[in-house]
């Protein structure tokens, strides 16, 4: 429909799309397009990827690493070549038609270049600016640069600035005042001063007498009085006066041949003088006076003595600087002489000469002007201050007007700039005419400081020592954040800093958009009762994770924030901002029920002493997995589950333990002491993000969620704009990932025409692999790393150990070797060396081997003759105070690389064909949405269904859970499968074999003829689906009024008058599910039974209807039609097997239900007309399917995922995908959201003509193998096949390279190249050689000198 | 009594005392006033005020409480000025009234006059620059007091009545005290009930209440309790000399007005008689801080 539209454009769409958000959805999705041949920009407000996973500890339910999971995606999504990564940067609007949208994207500045910053961290050491990290939920404080979390990528660091400080954009002479405030806070005294000085040589006369417009703009202002800048600049000076006894400046800069003359030496006169030499200039300065100063020499001598005046102006001249008083320059002079002889001229003659007669004639009392330039230029420039001549400059009060000294000193220092731009031939006017954004304070911030001088003012005063002058410098806001002092810049071995950096406004060409902008959690202290913010020890779950985290602020150890006991007995209390609408949030969060569960479980490991305690209201283990992981934590690890809603915490005040209130089930009152209270916040959509919708129109419901529409689940209201993830509705991670895949399967078939138009093909040269016999020639280049690895290891030490290493023919240290300029350096090294192997010791293969390889390919050598030496995680990092050691280990560690890679050969790496068919085994929801997807996609697909008419489930159900009449909807999906012309299907048809691998499989289907017809397909989807259950329970199928809900549902909306004369219906919940038999949730039967019920009331009002359930799993919004159900006298009463179970008996006709009623606490008993059951769903029998895909099932008969949480519509073999209830039990949304998310991962092969396989897989050596069949057993992928010739073969292209049948292997007989066994052993025994490297390298030495 | 330090009023507020304070809280009303005409805060007793419906009219006809606190707030809204309540249960009632008729009847003719800016007295004095009136003004500071604040239910709550953004943790009394050189100490039962409208009929229910409450703040370390409200304070201080007579270990904690502290606090010279009225006898804890 959305398609037609894009259809009627002029020309094909543009084959890029926009992520917003890069979480894991929008990290997922930008894969999937961009290995599906899309360009993908993928924009995210924070500095790094990785959103809110990055930050958790584990995942349930399989106990996962967080970060150890997501970060191979990290690190995938910021080298892929196809995606473009925007950090800090956000979506503003969205013009034009899907298919051609201009995407406004605002990038806010980093202030770092990450095309240069390496990383190292070594800027973070000098900022002397903290503030609380957000990463770490605020438990932990960060520096104003910083890098999001160690792991972040892109793996560069970023500045929080916002603006410029008021102080700043006040001063003239543009000083960093915050910055030299800062530095003197933490007593950086000489670099506070020598920082005032990178603008104003006169920080001692200034100091004194200036007239403070910096003091006048202080936010301070606003709070007391301001931060008495003037007075912290006269004490830097002062203090050096007194530990250094003279005036420093940095050293000039290497001369440089050009001649400046400089007319005037007053303080504007002098100031350009002093950055012109230190700049390298020969600098001449010509006075008409007696003595140089000019101006400065009219301050009253009680303000500034002489003395400060005089050597300040001594130290300048002492730079090197020429003067000449007495020395009257007319304009005829400079015409004729100095103009010709200097390069450039600066007048700096203070008024002109008319216009001192006007002001009174003060100038002569220094006798710093006199010269009379006047008609010697006809104008000049404001900003860069050139004149008409070229190079001739004007600065000071000739340019300025009367204006104060300090004005004077400020147009000095641009002139000088201009004058040294123009003698460097640098665009003279570039970037100095910016607008300055100015740093507000956030009014919370100006009020906790207005609230904080209520109780302590602090009166004006004067700075007597350094501790007076902290304490001064101490009152400083920090209004800009960083606080520009430039340590940063001193620090970066790199020069990576970029403080001039400025907002961009991109404006990208795309084809689509997906929003995946992800949520925040519900601020803790949403509901005040329980004390968050007030009682230190009642945290967030959120800071729970960072807590339980071995990388959190407390390295894994649970501590209390308060005091930093170990807690014993820990409560979490659930439906913190969830289903609650006093609050404004009445849907259920989804996520949050599994969560305290993990965490509690997470927590018990840590410290069994842990007692753990979760109030619930209902348990919503509702996912694949989930209750087991309930039972497991309850039973195994002891977690205790209390259904009670705390009404308030107390705290108690000598100890800080906190007093829970509740009602138990008994309806008494309780009070329990914990130690710690974790609230189970909720999640939300972020304001902003509504606000960005609302630009885009993008319509949201009333809680802030992208509303959707139960059969196009991944569509906004905007055409070509898809969502994923907690965006339109909360949801865990698995079913954010499959959303994900699923919004880059719509984005994708919108674009389908322009696949691969934007695209960039990595091209390299032939590669030169070594002939055999070829002498090594293996260079080594050890890394600083910046001071990671070479403030501990001697690096230099390694790289001249590594020179007497056999078959190493180059070997030199470097700073960062993975910088650009070094990757250019390496490849020349190569060249010029003739190398034929590369070993590099520095940081993790994990981040940095790909870059590497790159640079060999790009220098003609196969990738494989590459090792890395991680000598700075594994080394320098772990031994931090044993320097010589370490470096012995260093030297160890490069010595086994250089031993491997003398043993390495070079991989070929093989291609294969790819086919592009698809085979979709299933013709139910799923099957026929992904048939219809893939289609689109542009793919051919072969769809097989066992009955003789497509449908599956859809035939028997009426309505989703959000009242859309399923019928007109199936028809409308049938006519499409079975008209699309790329679709071929088969119906009453069956697989009978199944060959092949990846891209190139051949499927034998039976028909319903019986006919059996050979189909050859790149991939296989399964989407079997599954069934509703009907156990003999309850009289089902054998008293007439007994049915299920999906027979009350046909009956609902086929023959609703039959239920004219029912006035009582009872519906029981996990009839036959959660029990020994069926130990899972069937997930949709809670929203099944409240849309019957609800159904049942809308048309027959009087009708009682009772549900029994255990616990209410209407998860997610789908929490709202609960409550609605509520509202409409639907009646929920909660039994329980064990300890309230209910008896159903049926006489001559009569149905009989007794339960107790927990919220009266009274025996009930119920005689429904009607008994409708809730059976839940047993997967279809699929054995025979899966033998032939050798795709794994779990106990239950559900297809089993490659991952549980995130490659869940994957199979763990390569180009085998799975959807629907094939899966597990789900809605029809997410049965429409999982089949398009499988096309997504599909389509990353079909879309591919050839596939390049990685030279890193296993071999089997025939002769050697005695068919014992164990690495066939082994395989987690179930790839060794045993041959024609009766011996295992494993076929390279399914081959992951997990090396695990080679360990397992008996005989020996595999081998995983690239990890020979010869390559290994020689590792091991270069590991053991006996030889001290110390000694060697004494020898070598020895034998050198 | 009156002497040198008295500011002229700078700024008029037009003021609603409620019954309370002309009967059994008159000290709290002799505070405020004091605390005004120290601060230079212009306070005028509104003219010809009636009962707010407090105590019996909301719980008998509706419309009769909400008449009588509008007529209230009519009389204030003609004289233009802002008006200041000290009672929690007549600011409570003059906000339901406000709401009320904005709800109810938001076309009525006098909707202006009842929408006049009604304040309690503890967010009154806990504006910018009253609090720096008041930091100026301390002239005997508590000198390190230990002091629990205690707001009951009726200042803030419901927050959708009286607009609270701190409903379950406020901070006015906190601030004030703080301000005034006390400590105040953390502790959990700052909102807590104090059972004011069950001291007639159940007076079990409302021993047991107040003795929860002033025990946990002789636990958090308090050596008085701070109230803006006479019903609170009545009842705290009353009920404990019950508690203490029926157990000898009962703790006994002087409960105050705040406007009782910053007065002391920035009078000239100390009061004599000034802590009559208390039933529990703060002296002890005031004589040698000079208050």
């Amino acid at each position: 429909m959305n398609q037609a539209a894009a259809l009627q454009q002029p020309g094909p769409p543009v084959g890029a799309v926009l992520v917003m958000g890069a979480g894991i959805a929008g990290i997922q999705a930008s894969l999937d397009l961009a290995n599906a041949g899309f360009r993908v920009y993928l924009v995210e407000k924070s500095s790094a990827v990785g959103g809110k996973m990055a930050g958790l500890d584990k995942t349930f339910p399989t106990n996962d690493c967080a970060m150890c999971i997501v970060s191979p995606k990290l690190v995938e999504v910021g080298r892929h070549p196809n995606i473009t990564l925007l950090p800090n940067a956000d979506l503003l609007e969205l013009d034009g038609p899907m298919g051609r949208f201009t995407a406004k994207v605002r990038k806010a500045p980093r202030y770092v270049d990450p095309a240069i910053c390496t990383g190292c961290g070594a800027c973070v050491e000098v900022c002397p600016v903290e503030l609380p990290a957000e990463f770490e939920q605020g438990l932990a404080r960060r520096k104003a640069i910083y890098k999001l979390y160690p792991q972040a990528i892109p793996n560069t660091f970023s500045i929080t600035k916002r603006g410029t400080a008021p102080c700043r954009a006040a001063c003239p002479a543009n000083i960093s005042v915050q910055g030299y405030v800062t530095l003197t806070r933490v007593g950086k005294f000489d670099e506070a001063l020598a920082l005032v000085r990178r603008d104003n040589p006169f920080p001692g006369v200034t100091g004194l007498a200036c007239p403070r417009p910096c003091e006048r703009a202080c936010t301070r202002r606003d709070v007391d009085h301001a931060v008495q800048i003037r007075l912290l600049k006269h004490f830097l000076f002062e203090h050096e006066a007194r530990e250094k006894g003279r005036i420093v400046f940095p050293e000039p800069a290497p001369e440089r041949h050009e001649k400046v003359a400089v007319i005037g030496a007053g303080p504007a006169g002098l100031t350009a003088a002093c950055f012109l030499r230190l700049a390298g200039y020969r600098v001449f300065v010509f006075e008409a006076g007696d003595r140089p100063g000019g101006s400065l020499n009219k301050l009253a001598d009680k303000v500034v003595p002489p003395a400060v005046r005089e050597a300040e102006i001594r130290a300048v001249l002492d730079l090197g600087v020429t003067l000449h008083t007495g020395s009257r320059v007319t304009a005829e002079d400079i015409r004729s002489r100095l103009s010709l002889e200097y390069q450039a001229v600066l007048l700096a003659t203070g008024p002109q000469a008319g216009k001192e007669k006007e002001g009174g004639g003060a100038g002569d009392a220094g006798g710093g002007s006199g010269s009379d330039p006047a008609g010697l230029y006809r104008n000049f420039d404001p900003v860069t201050l050139q004149t008409n001549l070229g190079n001739v400059f004007v600065c000071g009060e000739l340019a300025l007007g009367r204006k104060s000294f300090i004005h004077a000193i400020g147009s000095g220092k641009e002139a000088a700039v201009s004058i040294d731009r123009i003698l460097r031939r640098v665009p003279v006017r570039e970037g100095r005419d910016l607008p300055v954004q100015k740093a507000i304070l956030p009014e919370k911030e100006m009020e906790a400081a207005r609230a904080a001088v209520l109780l302590a003012p602090r009166e004006k005063g004067t700075v007597e020592d350094g501790e007076g002058a902290r304490a001064e410098a101490d009152r400083c806001l920090e209004c800009g954040v960083c606080c520009e002092c430039y340590q940063c810049e001193a620090a970066c071995g790199a020069g990576a800093l970029k403080h001039e950096d400025r907002e961009e406004i991109l404006n990208l060409k795309v084809g689509s958009v997906i929003l995946s902008p992800g949520f925040d959690t519900v601020p803790g202290n949403v509901k005040s009762e329980f004390g968050y913010g007030v009682y230190p020890n009642v945290v967030t779950s959120l800071e729970f994770e960072r807590l339980l985290s071995a990388s959190g602020p407390t390295s894994g150890h649970v501590e209390r924030p308060g005091d930093g006991k170990a807690p014993r007995r820990i409560a979490w209390i659930q439906c913190v901002g969830s289903r609650d609408a006093a609050c404004h949030r009445d849907y259920c969060s989804s996520i949050c029920c599994m969560y305290a569960t993990k965490e509690a479980v997470i927590a018990r490991e840590h410290d069994p002493d842990i007692e753990a305690t979760i109030f619930f209201i209902d348990l919503r283990a509702f996912g694949k997995g989930f209750d087991d992981y309930v039972t497991q934590a309850s039973r195994k690890h002891g977690v205790r589950y209390l259904r009670a809603m705390v009404s308030k915490v107390y705290e108690e005040p000598e100890t800080e333990n906190l007093e829970l209130r509740y009602v138990d089930e008994g309806g008494s009152l309780r009070t329990e002491m914990f130690d710690l209270v974790v609230l189970s916040v909720g999640v939300q959509v972020n304001d902003a993000v509504r606000e960005q919708a609302r630009r885009l129109g993008v319509d949201l419901d009333p809680f802030g969620f992208a509303r959707t529409s139960s059969f196009d689940p991944l569509a906004t209201s905007r055409p070509g704009v898809f969502t994923c993830g907690v965006f339109n509705g909360p949801k865990d991670i698995p079913e954010t990932v499959s959303e994900a895949s699923g919004a880059a399967a719509c984005a994708g078939s919108v674009l389908a025409a322009s696949r691969g138009t934007l695209v960039e093909q990595a091209v390299f040269p032939a590669v030169r692999d070594p002939e055999a016999g070829q002498e090594i020639r293996t260079g080594v280049f050890v890394c600083h790393c910046g001071i990671n690895i070479a403030a501990i290891v001697d690096v230099g030490a390694v790289a001249a150990y590594a020179r007497t290493l056999p078959g190493v023919v180059f070997a030199d240290d470097m700073l960062y070797a993975c910088s650009q300029d070094n990757q250019d350096k390496l490849r020349e090294i190569i060249q010029a060396h003739k190398l034929n192997r590369v070993v590099v010791a520095s940081c993790s293969p994990r981040t940095h081997e790909p870059l590497f390889q790159q640079t060999l390919l790009q220098s003609g050598m196969n990738k494989y003759l590459f090792e890395m030496a991680n000598i700075r995680d594994q080394c320098s990092w772990v031994h931090r105070s044993d320097n010589e050691r370490a470096t012995r280990k260093a030297m160890r560690l490069t010595r086994m690389a250089v031993a491997k890679v003398s043993r390495a050969a070079p991989l070929q790496e093989s291609e294969i064909s790819i086919r592009s068919e698809l085979l979709v085994v299933g013709g139910g929801l799923a099957g026929m949405t992904a048939a219809l997807e893939a289609a689109r996609q542009g793919f051919p697909v072969i769809l097989v269904e066992k009955e003789a008419e497509l449908g599956g489930n859809l035939l028997h159900l009426r309505r989703t859970a959000e009242g859309e009449s399923v019928r007109p909807f199936l028809n409308e999906l049938r006519g499409a499968v079975q008209t699309t012309p790329g679709i071929q299907v088969f119906t009453g048809a069956v697989l009978v074999g199944h060959t092949g691998y990846l891209g190139n499989y051949t499927t034998e289907i039976m028909t319903s003829t019986g006919d059996v017809r050979t189909v050859e397909h790149g991939a296989v989807l399964v989407a079997t689906g599954g069934r509703e259950a009907r156990p003999a329970l309850y009289g089902l199928d054998q008293e007439e009024n007994v049915l299920t809900q999906t027979d009350l549902e046909q009956m609902l909306e086929d023959e609703p008058d039959s239920l004219r004369i029912v006035r009582s219906v009872v519906m029981i919940q996990c009839a036959g599910s959660r029990d020994a038999q069926r130990p899972y949730c069937s997930r949709i039967c809670c929203n099944q039974a409240i849309k019957n019920a609800r159904g049942l009331k809308a048309r027959h009002p009087h009708v009682r209807v009772d549900i029994l359930y255990r616990d209410v799993r209407s998860y997610g919004l789908t929490e709202i039609p609960y409550q609605q159900a509520r509202k409409e006298g639907v009646h929920f009463i909660r039994f329980d097997p064990e300890t309230n179970p209910l008896e159903v008996t049926h006489e001559e006709g009569r149905t009989r239900v007794a339960v107790t009623d927990l919220s009266v606490h009274k025996r009930v008993e119920l005689r429904p007309d009607l008994l409708v059951l809730s059976t839940g769903v047993d997967a279809t029998d699929s054995e025979e399917l899966a033998t032939q895909l050798k795709t794994p099932r779990n106990e239950f008969g559900f297809f089993m995922e490659a991952h549980a949480k995130l490659r869940p519509v994957d199979f763990a073999s390569e180009g085998l995908y799975l959807a629907g209830l094939a899966h597990y039990p789900k809605s029809i949304p997410e049965t429409i959201a999982q089949a398009k998310a499988s096309v997504a991962r599909a389509a990353t092969i079909l879309s591919k003509d050839t596939l390049r396989l990685s030279g890193i897989v296993s071999y089997v050596n025939p002769e050697h193998c005695a068919v014992c069949l164990t690495c066939v057993r082994a395989c987690p992928y179930g790839v060794p096949v045993i041959n024609a010739q009766h011996a295992a073969e494993i076929n390279p292209a399914l081959c992951h390279g997990c090396g695990i049948c080679v360990a397992e292997c008996p005989a020996k007989a595999i081998t995983l190249y690239h990890y020979t066994h010869g390559e290994i052993m020689a590792k091991i025994e270069a590991l053991s050689e006996t030889q001290d490297p110390g000694d060697r390298e004494a020898a070598a030495a020895g034998g050198r000198g | 009594m009156t002497t040198e330090q008295e500011q002229p009023p700078t700024v008029e507020y037009a003021y609603y005392p409620g019954c309370s304070l002309h009967g059994t809280a008159v000290e709290f009303d002799a505070s405020v006033k004091e605390t005004a005409r120290l601060l230079g805060i212009g306070l005028t007793e509104i003219a010809d005020w009636n009962c707010c419906g407090a105590s019996s009219a909301h719980m008998t006809d509706h419309a009769l409480a909400v008449e009588l606190a509008a007529r209230n707030l009519r009389i204030a809204g003609r004289t233009g000025r802002e008006l200041v309540v000290p009672c929690a249960a007549c600011f409570h009632r003059l906000k339901v009234a406000q709401k009320t008729l904005r709800e109810e009847a938001p076309e009525a003719q006098d909707g202006d006059l009842c929408n006049i800016p009604v304040h309690h007295i503890g967010d009154f004095l806990r504006s910018p620059d009253v609090l720096k009136k008041i930091r100026d003004g301390v002239k005997t500071p508590l000198s390190g007091l230990r002091l629990a604040t205690y707001y009951g239910c009726l200042i803030t709550r419901p927050p959708a009545v009286t607009g609270s953004a701190e409903h379950e943790d406020p901070q006015s009394a906190d601030l004030l005290v703080k301000l005034l050189g006390g400590k105040v100490v953390r502790w959990s039962h700052k909102t807590e009930c104090c059972g004011g409208s069950l001291t007639m009929p159940r007076a079990d229910i409302v021993r047991t209440l107040v003795s929860r409450i002033v025990r946990a703040a002789a636990r958090a370390g308090a050596e008085g309790i701070v109230t803006m409200c006479p019903m609170c304070q009545a009842n705290l201080e009353s009920r404990q000399l019950d508690l203490k007579r029926e157990d000898g270990e009962h703790p006994v904690l002087p409960i105050f007005y705040v406007t009782e502290l910053i007065a002391a606090c920035t009078a000239a010279s100390r009061q004599a008689g000034r802590w009559k009225p208390h039933l529990i006898d703060p002296t002890p804890l005031l004589d040698p801080r000079g208050l």
